[in-house]
């Protein structure tokens, strides 16, 4: 079958050729060794059938980041028999310079003027023959909101087929970076003259709107309020199916599975397995479903509204301090709501590094899912003051989330900042089509990839609780958190946070299922055990979820250091906080005292050894 | 006179002279791929709310870049 591979700069409506083609079937995998999406979809038209592979939006083929590296090495590999070479027909210039280098390589292409509705709105003109014959590759105009454009596009591919493909031979004179940029533009500058008449400039409309939206006094109110809808739409609106999943799962894959195997008289262990295993794998997996597409459907209406690019435009200067993008927002502003999406958030981030940095901080900010605890304990045990006791947890988050990233910027990635290159786009108005077709697209990917470990992982700890082992695992390592006030007695509370590795907000029932002891004798009615408890619940490993979604983004190896790290760090801040406030143990304070920088100290030195392979 | 991107104003036009020697080789082949090579003439357009990034306007659209980093670009106004 033929491959068509689609390339072309970011913002040249890329993906609307792409979907337009597949008719907005695609399957997703990735790009081997990066975390970088692989789209790959079907054109099917008639008689016409190929496949098709989407390469990032890209500027040049410079290997400078992982999208160029995988276009460049995509193409080399001599798998695609035809590019097509999308253009945004209002930047013909900028965009032609892609095209020049393909042309360089010798790739058979078929040029794609998208967005040529546009380009006549704003009276720009193109001779299409002649701009054909001084560019030297087969070019066609099309619009996606025009219905014939597929099937033109299609004849055209034929066309090419049958006429067995010349393609430009087109051999820059210069190996100096300098002059050949230079050559190229010149070529493109020719191109230009001889066939393209200059319209009105499409920024007029535009600046219109960013006079206000991006005005000194406004801007940063306005991101301010755009971000909290994000946040606020995300998380309640999804928040509030979150129980119908989970009940309707439960349901069918707990309940359902259970009763249908129980009828057939299946042996006990396999209904455990299949039922409070697996199932409840499933179930968990389920409740993050509306969260998630919420989250991909309104970042891609930010995105195709034009918008995302201010915000990150707005906030550079502010996230710089921490060594990130402004983008890099977005992720911890989720990161209150549930690290999951956060954490898939980061891949919006074009660097690896800052993704590495991101999916070490998110998990510092309090998500939805710890709130409820801190709630029951901070009213329990302080009833006066229940509202400052969260406040200070959320808070203590933050000032470590913003420490590890200032660590980790300091030392280990030192200067390291990628340059902020940007282009921000017209505003548009958004098509819900294709921004629900990507949500979904994105929601598929996390089901396939983040499932793979979720579910499993949750089906060994169903079982483990359905077996009773639970008890045996709370009385072994409740031991270890004796010198945050946790007495071996009290080897509920040690369940308790085992569980929260499902799910934190289970720490609270799995606690009250355990015992019918009330909480203050628990905890010895010690306040200062209690809010060293919440600390620890604040810091220690993030759910399996946020593990499972961060292995996906960075790998194994670096997930099992942040968790590692942010569970001695909370283990190290309990026992502090514990035997400075009440405890007066000087072993735990010194053995704190002392874990504490080495744990730091080994993150970096970990870091920075592997920290070579990610630049 | 030849000064850096970083010194314009909104609305200053200004043409690409040359680089500064101890550029990146990657930002500069990334700044050349986005058009900004010797003699492209470019406006700044707009400031960023906190007074960084900048926005310039060259070859028919629009590119932002931070302050600092675009200082390698010496212009001519």
């Amino acid at each position: 079958m033929l491959t068509i591979a689609v390339a072309g700069n970011p913002n040249t409506g890329k993906s609307t050729i792409f979907n337009l083609l597949s008719n907005g079937h695609a399957k997703v995998g990735n790009w081997p060794g990066v975390t970088v999406d692989k789209k790959i979809g079907e054109v099917k038209h008639k008689t016409f059938n190929a496949k098709l592979v989407d390469l990032p939006g890209i500027y040049a083929l410079d290997a400078w980041s992982e999208d160029e590296r995988v276009a460049r090495d995509y193409l080399q590999s001599g798998e695609p028999d035809l590019l097509i070479n999308v253009l945004d027909c209002t930047n013909l210039e900028r965009n032609l310079y892609l095209t020049t280098i393909f042309q360089e390589m010798g790739v058979k292409m078929l040029v794609v003027l998208n967005m040529i509705d546009v380009a006549e709105k704003n009276k720009i003109i193109i001779d299409l023959k002649k701009f054909e014959n001084e560019l030297g590759s087969p070019v066609i105009a099309v619009s996606a909101l025009r219905s014939n454009s597929k099937e033109r596009i299609i004849n055209k591919i034929m066309e090419l087929q049958n006429a067995n493909g010349k393609t430009a031979n087109i051999c820059p004179n210069s190996t100096d970076d300098e002059l050949l940029a230079e050559w190229r533009y010149k070529r493109i500058e020719n191109v230009m003259a001889a066939s393209v008449k200059k319209g009105i400039s499409p920024y007029v409309q535009n600046d219109k709107i960013d006079k206000i939206i991006m005005s000194k006094y406004f801007g940063l109110p306005i991101f301010l309020l755009v971000m909290y809808l994000l946040f606020f739409l995300t998380i309640e609106l999804g928040g509030l199916f979150i129980d119908y999943f989970d009940m309707a799962f439960g349901a069918v894959f707990v309940d359902g599975v259970r009763y249908v195997l129980e009828s057939i008289k299946m042996p006990e262990i396999i209904i455990a397995i299949l039922s409070d295993g697996v199932g409840s794998g499933i179930q968990a997996l389920s409740t993050f479903l509306p969260i998630i597409f919420l989250l991909f459907f309104f970042m891609g209406l930010l995105e195709s509204s034009g918008y995302m690019a201010r915000a990150a435009f707005v906030m550079d200067r502010i996230m710089r301090v921490m060594g990130l993008p402004g983008k890099a927002f977005i992720p911890m502003l989720i990161g209150f709501g549930c690290s999951v999406p956060a954490i898939m958030a980061t891949r919006n981030l074009e660097n690896k590094r800052d993704r590495i940095l991101s999916v070490f901080m998110v998990p510092f900010m309090s998500c939805g899912a710890r709130l409820p605890v801190y709630i029951l304990f901070a009213t329990v045990f302080f009833p006066e003051n229940a509202d400052v006791m969260v406040f200070a947890l959320y808070l203590t988050g933050i000032v470590l989330a913003i420490a590890t990233g200032l660590l980790l910027k300091g030392i280990v990635y030192r200067g390291s900042l990628a340059p902020f290159i940007m282009e921000l786009p017209l505003y548009h108005r958004p098509s819900i089509k294709a921004v629900t077709l990507n949500a979904l697209f994105r929601l598929k990917a996390f089901i396939k990839k983040v499932g793979k470990l979720l579910v499993p992982i949750i089906a060994i700890l169903g079982l483990l609780n359905s077996a009773g082992l639970l008890e045996i695992i709370g009385k072994a390592i409740v031991h270890v958190f004796a010198p945050m006030g946790v007495s071996s007695n009290n080897w509920q509370a040690a369940v308790a946070l085992f569980s929260g590795l499902f799910a934190k907000e289970t720490i609270i029932g799995a606690f009250s299922s355990l015992t019918s002891t009330p909480m203050q004798e628990a905890f010895n009615n010690s306040s200062a055990a209690a809010f060293a408890f919440l600390l620890f619940v604040l810091l220690y490993v993030p759910c399996v979820a946020a593990v499972s979604a961060a292995a996906r983004e960075v790998g194994f190896a670096l997930v099992i250091l942040q968790a590692l790290y942010s569970t001695i760090l909370g283990w190290c801040l309990a026992v502090l906080f514990y035997q400075i406030a009440e405890g007066n143990s000087l072993p735990s304070i010194v053995t704190a005292a002392v874990l504490l920088p080495v744990t730091v100290l080994g993150v970096v030195l970990y870091a920075r050894k592997s920290g070579r392979f990610w630049s | 006179m030849s000064q850096s991107i970083s010194s314009l104003k909104p609305g200053d036009k200004a043409v690409v002279e040359r680089y500064a020697p101890d550029v990146g080789r990657d930002y500069k082949l990334k700044l050349l791929a986005l058009g900004l090579t010797k003699g492209t003439e470019f406006t700044v357009v707009k400031v960023s709310p906190l007074g960084d990034p900048i926005e310039i306007e060259l070859r028919g659209y629009r590119l932002s870049l931070r302050r600092h980093e675009a200082e390698v670009i010496s212009c001519s106004q």
